[in-house]
């Protein structure tokens, strides 16, 4: 507020300089009449409503602003049961895999697997100059190398904080 | 016999000594909070105690700009480093970067004087009060204004700051790499926590731990949470791993006591963190937002042990200020980071410029500068998405007969989410002033403009278009009156202008040039805001300029009366 004040003293409604030196007597003043120099207080104000959206969404999702539901994604659901045909043919899985030689599990007695085999590279393994980096693949192959600085100053003396 | 013993026994002490203590890492256990042993490992995922180093980045105080590139300072010599993400602040991350692989030579500093022991393992506690003294000492910042370029009396001049960040020499999956806490968190989440499930003491817990803020600064929090848990990628992303050197007054904290700060009539965002246990579609949380007594519930929220999930609502404030508390529940196992929520809904209209006078005078007026404030023009989250793993077993029912049977889990992948805000201004003088001259014109007439804003993300449901731009005018030093500028477009690429000046003649969209404005350049200010994710507001300064060459006086001339 005391900037308000401060800044609102600062104007004055004082006649510029050269007005006073005007020979008005003898004297019409022209005024472009298309010009807009404001001063025209009280006029309603139009409102001019919003064009339509000029973007297309990135993703297929709709905003759902204000909906009472909101997913954060679509929903997930697991695959389709099988049919009985394929669910019981102990030459192929239902995902399609062919099995030659089916081995019977106990269903009591189902281990998780390890980490699946993709096939995939192992980390580290290195080709052409690239080393394979989980999640990444082949990456070029870096190596390091240091600088050793050393000069003036007191490693005694405080000069910044932290906290 | 026994002088023979003697000398084994010292030389197998001395071998102990001098050969370095290698920890392996394999899941929990491996490293403790710096006090217990360091568990058992396999050689492709392992880190040896002081296999470590500081990332160092001079930081502009005033906008939290990066004005150096970063450096990284250790006793070590990792010329064995096979892959890193190159010299990137958190900062950076913060401000959208994302974490990509290097093509450079990983390059570090060795400093005469010897760095402190930075993270803590089973052989040996960090000194936090060693790593400040050290990092705020004349010696250090002297050796980091050497190496980055930048002069040490303005670098402790107070209008900079300097972030550090512990770096950890580890070898993950075989493959020897140089990390920071922050991109660690980031590349777990790559690794749909591949990193976590392998090397858990060292990257979700001690290096993260390493460092972490007491004084909330450079738009990050003190630290609150467990400091000898392993954290979240969450955690580790927001508040953990920096420590910053200061050479002035920390920034003063936000007092206002709100969470969020919004405009009416706006469509806004609010988030919370959701974790605890796994959940899954097997296992489902929900969270609950109730907004001034509307409830919203949020479904399909998942995300694995030990990691946590953004959570936002979606919705519109009210035509009328006030404070808002929201707040937020969560069914199944997950819990909410927060329950309550207080938002201040304000009003930014109504503060629009007094009518102009032909009169006005300001002749102590200086130009002030233009405003610089915080500004984040880009955001990352993401989103936990679950997948059917099947596992097909093949039970017996007789001899030649049998079922498969889906033995399966749910896994849950990381998807990366972005959104990043660009805009420009436009100020020009008004098409009804009739001496101006492209950007050039007499002072005491109109000026019109225009902000063009544009949103590009890859999940445009989570972000909201930029929905309010403010203009400040130098008359008054960008403070006291300013105009709320009226949206002209619709959708994530979205246009402003002023509105409909009242004032006006011709009711033009016109802000009036004070007559009494010198010669020189004009420069209205804008701050651009109300773009919400869920990971905050987005906005941006813009600025314009016109060029004042004298005033509307001289257009008007003086003539004889025709006889």
């Amino acid at each position: 507020m005391a900037l308000v004040i401060a800044i609102s003293s600062q104007f004055k409604t004082e006649t510029p300089p050269d007005g006073g030196n005007a020979p008005a007597s003898i004297a019409t003043v022209e005024v472009n009449p298309s010009a807009d120099i404001g001063g025209k207080a009280g006029e309603k104000e139009v409102v001019v409503p919003a064009s339509e959206p000029t973007a297309a969404p990135a993703d297929n999702t709709a905003p759902q602003t204000d909906q009472p539901v909101q997913n954060l994604q679509p929903e997930v659901t697991k695959p389709p049961e099988p049919t009985e045909s394929q669910k019981t043919d102990p030459t192929r899985k239902p995902s399609g895999e062919k099995v030659d030689n089916v081995q019977a599990t106990d269903h009591n007695n189902v281990q998780k697997p390890d980490a699946t085999q993709t096939g995939e590279p192992k980390g580290g393994e290195r080709k052409d100059g690239k080393v394979y980096l989980p999640g990444f693949g082949w990456v070029t192959e870096t190596g390091g190398s240091g600088t050793k600085v050393d000069g003036d100053g007191n490693i005694n003396k405080q000069v910044g904080t932290m906290d | 016999m026994k002088r023979t013993l003697s000398i084994f026994i010292v030389l197998v002490l001395l071998l102990t000594a001098l050969l370095p203590l290698t920890a392996y890492a394999e899941g929990e256990g491996n490293i403790d909070n710096g006090s217990g042993s360091m568990g058992s490992g396999t050689s492709e995922n392992f880190w040896s105690p002081g296999d470590e180093g500081v990332r160092i980045t001079v930081v502009r105080a005033s906008d939290h700009a990066v004005v150096t590139i970063p450096v990284d300072f250790t006793n070590k010599h990792p010329d064995n480093i096979q892959a890193h993400f190159g010299k990137v602040s958190k900062i950076s991350y913060t401000n959208g970067f994302s974490l990509t692989p290097s093509m450079q030579q990983y390059t570090y500093v060795n400093p005469a004087q010897a760095v402190p022991r930075i993270i803590s393992s089973g052989s040996g506690n960090a000194n936090i009060d060693d790593i400040k003294r050290y990092f705020c000492s004349e010696y250090t910042l002297m050796r980091i204004a050497d190496v980055t370029g930048f002069n040490y009396d303005t670098l402790i001049n107070g209008d900079y700051k300097i972030l550090l960040e512990p770096v950890a020499y580890m070898t993950f999956q075989g493959v020897r790499i140089a990390v920071t806490a922050n991109e660690a968190a980031l590349y777990d989440q790559q690794l749909d926590g591949g990193l976590r499930s392998k090397m858990v003491s060292l990257s979700h817990k001690n290096l993260p731990l390493a460092m972490f803020l007491e004084t909330p600064d450079l738009g990050y929090p003190a630290w609150s949470g467990s400091r000898t848990a392993a954290a979240s990628n969450a955690d580790i992303i927001s508040s953990l791993g920096l420590g910053i050197i200061r050479f002035s007054e920390a920034e003063p904290p936000q007092v206002s006591g709100y969470d969020y700060t919004y405009r009416v009539n706006t469509q806004v965002i609010t988030s919370v963190t959701v974790s605890g246990g796994q959940a899954d579609p097997d296992h489902p949380v929900t969270a609950r937002f109730t907004i001034g007594g509307q409830t919203y519930t949020v479904n399909n929220i998942y995300y694995p042990e030990s990691d946590s999930q953004l959570v936002w609502v979606r919705w519109t404030t009210p035509s009328t200020p006030q404070t808002m508390t929201i707040h937020v529940s969560v069914t199944g196992r997950g819990r909410a980071s927060q329950g309550t929520i207080t938002a201040n809904i304000v009003d930014l209209s109504g503060h629009e410029p007094p009518n102009p006078v032909a009169d006005d005078r300001n002749d102590s007026y200086t130009q002030p500068a233009v405003p610089n404030n915080p500004q984040k023009t880009s955001a990352t989250w993401g989103v936990w998405r679950p997948w059917w793993h099947a596992y097909w077993v093949w039970h017996s029912t007789g001899e030649d007969s049998g079922y498969w049977c889906d033995h399966g889990w749910w896994e849950v992948e990381w998807n990366t989410c972005t959104a990043s805000l660009s805009a420009s201004t436009s100020v020009v003088p008004d098409a009804k002033n009739p001496t101006a001259s492209a950007k050039t014109m007499k002072s005491g007439y109109g000026i019109n403009q225009t902000v063009t804003a544009n949103v590009s993300t890859n999940q445009s449901s989570a972000v909201t278009a930029a929905q309010t731009a403010v203009t400040y005018f130098p008359e008054f030093r960008y403070q006291s009156y300013w105009r709320l500028l009226e949206r002209t477009g619709g959708g994530l690429g979205t246009q402003f202008e002023f509105a409909r000046n009242r004032y006006s003649t011709y009711n033009r969209r016109t802000h009036f040039t004070p007559i009494w404005m010198p010669d020189g350049s004009y420069t209205p200010y804008t701050y651009l805001m109300d773009c919400w994710t869920p990971q905050g507001m987005l906005s941006m300064n813009l600025a314009d300029s016109v060029t004042i060459s004298g005033n509307l006086w001289s257009d008007w001339h003086i003539a004889p009366v025709k006889p």
